[in-house]
């Protein structure tokens, strides 16, 4: 099968409206970031524009994953800053075009499993600095107010002039600073103003209107020579200086600054991607396995082509990749598509853009740093343990010292040095680095098994991994612990990643032997020792309020009431409406039986989107249980999107005599027939009558949602009656 | 019998732990019926012949055929010649579980008994003082022409000594599964050229089981797929296995094998178990 076989093009085209769909919200996005990003980064905003582009295009044809959106990366953008004025524009090419190429090395050599050989608390560390430096560099720019830094000042001293930046701010206020802030604002708060109309655009695209906007005020109503702003502080693009074909100087090749802007490059190009395509994999509508070193190879490709161009590197980026996802993007067509939508907007809007203020793409940029080192990852780490936590911070300040490479290295050390420390057994230790200590077969019930022994640790993580690729994500896999010693965060860590791809590709993944295990912290990533003696750790629960309400609201149904988390949700995992979430737990339980139909009710928190735009969320649901199996559908209120899609062809489920119900709500499912037979006139009637919740089967369950946050006592006792009504009219008919 | 101990032989010194090795060693020999000999590395003078009396005298080896037989010089060597001259079929000796860090220079006895030895040799690593009880064996089934004689002296053991549960395991390299796993696709392909392995080698050891024709033990089959040696015996530790039944090693290992640890070595730096050697 080629590349362009029948087999192949059929597949892609099979969803390519919503790949279109998806790619219009991504590129609403992929645009100011890119901009921003190429200007933080201290080259022309188009050479942001060119790695997108090239990225989308090249992805399509030679990608391993399927839903990512590639581009220039936030990880880079001090890299290429420094690059520039160091070695200068042409050399900084000719390094991209080289980490380019070892990245398309890596990829053809395999390597693509190193990227889980740095500890994770280290990178948690590196990208908190990248979000640090993001903000040192881009505050005074989104302030509107003139830099303080002078040339050799370190990271950490650059940091102390962000107050006096305020300071100056607020001491003789600037539209673009003014501008910049109510963006950063915006940004900031859009989850919380995500309604109506708004919610179709994204955040970054939002303000970047604002500033389009702000210009149009003055030039329609107003007077255009009162417009605050001057030209330098307008993005400025001239296509006409786009210099086509560029050939990258390759003149410092024997020089060291050159080559740490190559290690750089690869190194957070990897580690950003990989971390990214991970993350990415595990939202796969469609439960498909990415190829990562056709993914790495692809980036590589990208890169180089790019830097040919003027552009700067093409990483796989996470946030865009996620709107990807959430917008219901199914195959690499969207990025293809996103390339296209963004040459056709650039080819056409470049004046309107010339007309964005530069503060407003500081705070983008603000904002991404915000997110990368906000004090919410400071906290998290915390709690995993103070050794990870001491490593993070360590990390931290000396990337911001001695740059990226060296930051990393210097995490890498500690860590083992810390490890070493925690281990009784150094002889173990060192062992298990070199002697082999996984084991992975299918037992004599087809469940594949694998056993871990000694120290499991970041630096023979890799084994592990090798034995778990092996395994189809379909299986049942029961991971063993038991003679395992020490086991680490990091491990810990991708264990976690492990048990959730598996469990969202239909599989499952059971870890067993870790109860006589020491944590150093009550996290459930914390890194393990084993002690001679188990503890055995009590825990109080105290109710709150809310949870009195629903203990007492149960014993008046005579139903149980449990708040405690439950983690094991295999019938909640199975529902469509978790395929592009992340199912975390579930409390607050409320169970009970009538007529032989079992409701339950709970508080369930899941992940939406990853790493920096992940959203975390908590609905109350209800799940019912029928004794027969029926049609699977999914029923919404029908919202303004379903109707533009219906203009794209992509109908839902209607009934001639049902008009105002075909109107008022989305219906979607594989067996038509069936579903029409299923839906009854009683049903339907019923349905009209409570509108606003949304409905799905799968096989005998019902799951019933409202809103995605909690509801109160007498919502939940709503739904609980909604639900009562809907089971028994199906029970009923049916 | 082609596969029965004639004669077992055991080397001991006056210490708690060869007075449990004997003992154990006793009653093997009742099992097998066989002749035993005690093989004892110092002087041969009356004081030591009378503290191997009274050693024999409380472990009471009535019944048994046996002689001792006094040597001296380097415990190993002389182990060693005492096998091949008195033809012992298989030598019993205690190990510890795990060998000192230090040892990898200069080896325990047991280990280079082991690395060296030409007859079969059994180690035990918990002789108990009622002698240890076999539930379920763990025989190598690796493709090798001394496979075949292992199991057939497995399940010959596991009859005499009445165990139930035995298990071939095969270990194949991992790297003879030539597809490297990326995504899904290549991942059905290589479970593809697993099973087409696993199902191949059963054949052999099935062939193998029709031959030795001993129906009422049951046998099953496991193939894993990982580094040599080392798979066998931590799949023995997860099943907590009482004996494990490796083939010899092709050659003598020496140092440098210790260094870079393969096959039998990891065993013997670890022992996941008693551990049984067949010549």
């Amino acid at each position: 099968m080629g590349l362009f076989g029948k087999n192949k093009v059929q597949k892609s085209l099979k969803f390519w409206q919503d790949d279109l769909l998806a790619a219009v919200s991504v590129s609403l996005i992929a645009l100011p970031i890119s901009l921003a990003l190429a200007k933080a980064s201290g080259v022309d905003p188009m050479a942001g524009i060119v790695s997108t582009i090239v990225g989308g295009i090249v992805m399509f044809f030679l990608g391993g994953s399927n839903v990512t959106i590639t581009g220039p990366g936030y990880g880079l953008v001090l890299v290429i800053f420094n690059a520039v004025l160091t070695i200068g524009f042409e050399s900084t090419l000719a390094a991209i075009s080289i980490g380019g190429g070892i990245i398309f090395l890596l990829g053809v050599l395999k390597f693509g499993k190193l990227a889980d050989f740095f500890p994770s608390a280290s990178i948690q560390g590196m990208l908190a600095a990248i979000g640090l430096t993001l903000i040192i560099k881009q505050a005074h720019y989104m302030l509107g107010v003139e830099s303080l830094s002078e040339n050799g000042d370190s990271y950490l001293t650059q940091m102390i002039y962000i107050p006096q930046y305020f300071i100056n701010f607020f001491k003789d206020l600037n539209a673009a600073g003014i501008l910049g802030v109510i963006s950063f604002l915006i940004l900031v708060n859009y989850s919380r103003l995500k309604k109506g109309v708004i919610k179709y655009i994204p955040a970054p695209m939002w303000v970047v209107l604002i500033g389009i906007g702000y210009y149009s005020y003055y030039k329609w109503f107003g007077n255009i020579s009162d417009y605050p702003l001057d030209k330098s502080q307008l993005l400025f693009i001239d296509l006409k200086e786009l210099h086509g074909f560029i050939v990258p100087e390759f003149t410092q090749l024997n020089a060291w600054p050159f080559w740490e802007v190559v290690i750089s490059i690869v190194l957070v190009g990897l580690i950003e991607s990989l971390l990214s395509i991970k993350a990415i994999d595990k939202l796969d509508p469609l439960k498909r396995r990415s190829n990562f070193n056709k993914d790495l190879r692809a980036l590589g490709v990208s890169s180089v082509l790019a830097s040919f161009l003027g552009g700067i590197p093409v990483v796989t980026v996470i946030s865009r990749s996620s709107v990807n996802v959430d917008q219901g993007a199914k195959t690499r067509l969207s990025g293809l598509f996103n390339s296209l939508i963004i040459i056709g907007l650039i080819a056409f809007c470049v004046p309107v853009l010339n007309l964005v203020p530069l503060s407003i793409l500081a705070a983008i940029l603000v904002y991404t740093g915000y997110k990368l080192s906000s004090p919410k990852i400071w906290v998290k780490v915390f709690q995993i343990g103070w050794e990870q936590f001491g490593n993070f911070l360590l990390t931290l300040i000396c990337t911001l010292l001695f740059g990226l490479v060296f930051g990393i290295l210097i995490g890498i050390v500690a860590t083992i040095l810390v490890q070493l420390i925690l281990n009784h057994n150094r002889h173990e230790f060192i062992k298990y680095l070199v002697q082999p200590n996984v084991i992975s077969y299918t037992d004599h019930f087809q469940k594949h098994v694998v056993g871990v022994k000694g120290v499991s640790n970041f630096l023979n993580f890799l084994r592990l991994k090798n034995a778990l690729d092996q395994i189809s994500r379909k299986n049942h896999v029961i991971l063993d612990f038991s003679l395992a010693r020490y086991i680490d965060h990091t491990v810990m860590e991708n264990i976690r990643y492990y048990e959730q791809e598996f469990k969202s590709k239909g599989g499952d993944f059971e870890v067993i032997g870790l109860d006589v295990h020491h944590s150093e912290s009550a996290h459930p990533l914390a890194s393990r020792r084993m002690l001679k003696i188990a503890r055995i750790v009590n825990k109080t629960t105290n109710l709150t309020r809310r949870q009195q309400d629903l203990k007492e609201y149960a014993k008046s149904l005579n139903w149980k009431f449990a708040p405690k988390s439950v983690f094991e949700l295999p019938e909640l995992s199975k529902c469509k409406f978790f395929d592009t979430k992340e199912l975390d737990h579930a409390f607050n339980v409320i169970r009970g039986f009538e007529n032989g139909i079992r409701y339950e009710q709970f508080d369930v928190e899941y992940t939406k989107g990853e790493l920096y735009v992940q959203e975390k969320l908590r609905s109350s649901m209800l799940l019912i249980k029928l004794e027969k199996e029926i049609p699977s559908f999914k029923l919404d209120k029908e919202t303004l999107i379903d109707k533009v899609i219906k203009l794209t062809g992509k109908d839902d489920i209607n009934f001639t005599e049902h008009e105002e119900f075909s109107n008022m709500f989305h219906l979607e499912g594989n067996d038509e027939d069936l579903i029409h037979e299923f839906f009854t006139d009683q049903l339907i009637e019923f349905i009209e009558k409570n509108p606003g919740y949304h409905v799905e089967t799968v096989s005998n369950l019902i799951l019933i949602v409202k809103k995605e946050r909690l509801g109160s006592l007498t919502e939940i006792q709503d739904m609980l009656t909604y639900g009562r009504g809907l089971a028994q009219i199906i029970q009923h008919n049916y | 019998m082609p596969y029965s101990f004639i004669k077992i032989g055991t080397a001991i010194s006056f210490s708690p732990f060869s007075k449990l090795i004997l003992k154990e060693t006793a009653i093997l020999c009742r099992r097998f019926e066989s002749k035993m000999v005690i093989i004892h590395v110092g002087e041969d003078n009356e004081l030591n012949r009378t503290k191997m009396n009274g050693l024999f005298q409380e472990v009471s080896l009535e019944g048994i055929d046996y002689e001792l037989v006094f040597c001296q010089g380097d415990p190993v060597e002389q182990i060693l010649q005492a096998t091949i001259d008195f033809q012992i079929d298989l030598l019993v000796a205690g190990g510890l579980k795990k060998e000192r860090f230090w040892n990898v220079f200069k080896a325990s006895v047991a280990r280079s008994l082991c690395r060296r030895a030409n007859c079969s040799i059994l180690i035990l690593t918990e002789p108990k003082d009622k002698g240890t009880r076999f539930n379920s064996i763990v025989v190598n089934g690796v493709d090798h022409p001394k496979t075949k004689k292992s199991i057939k002296t497995a399940i010959h053991f596991a009859s005499r000594m009445q165990i139930k549960d035995i298990e071939v395991i095969e270990e194949v390299v991992a790297s003879k599964v030539k597809t490297e796993v990326e995504d899904d696709y290549t991942c059905d392909k290589a479970t593809k050229e697993r099973e087409a392995i696993y199902k191949e080698e059963k054949k052999k050891i099935d062939a193998y089981l029709k031959e030795i024709n001993l129906p009422h033990i049951k046998v099953s089959y496991n193939c894993l797929f990982g580094e040599l040696g080392y798979t066998i015996g931590h799949y023995t530790e997860i099943k907590k296995a009482d004996l494990l039944v490796m083939n010899s090693p092709d050659k003598e290992l020496g140092f440098w094998d210790r260094i870079f640890t393969h096959d039998l070595e990891y065993l013997l730096n670890e022992m996941p178990t008693n551990l049984m050697i067949v010549h």
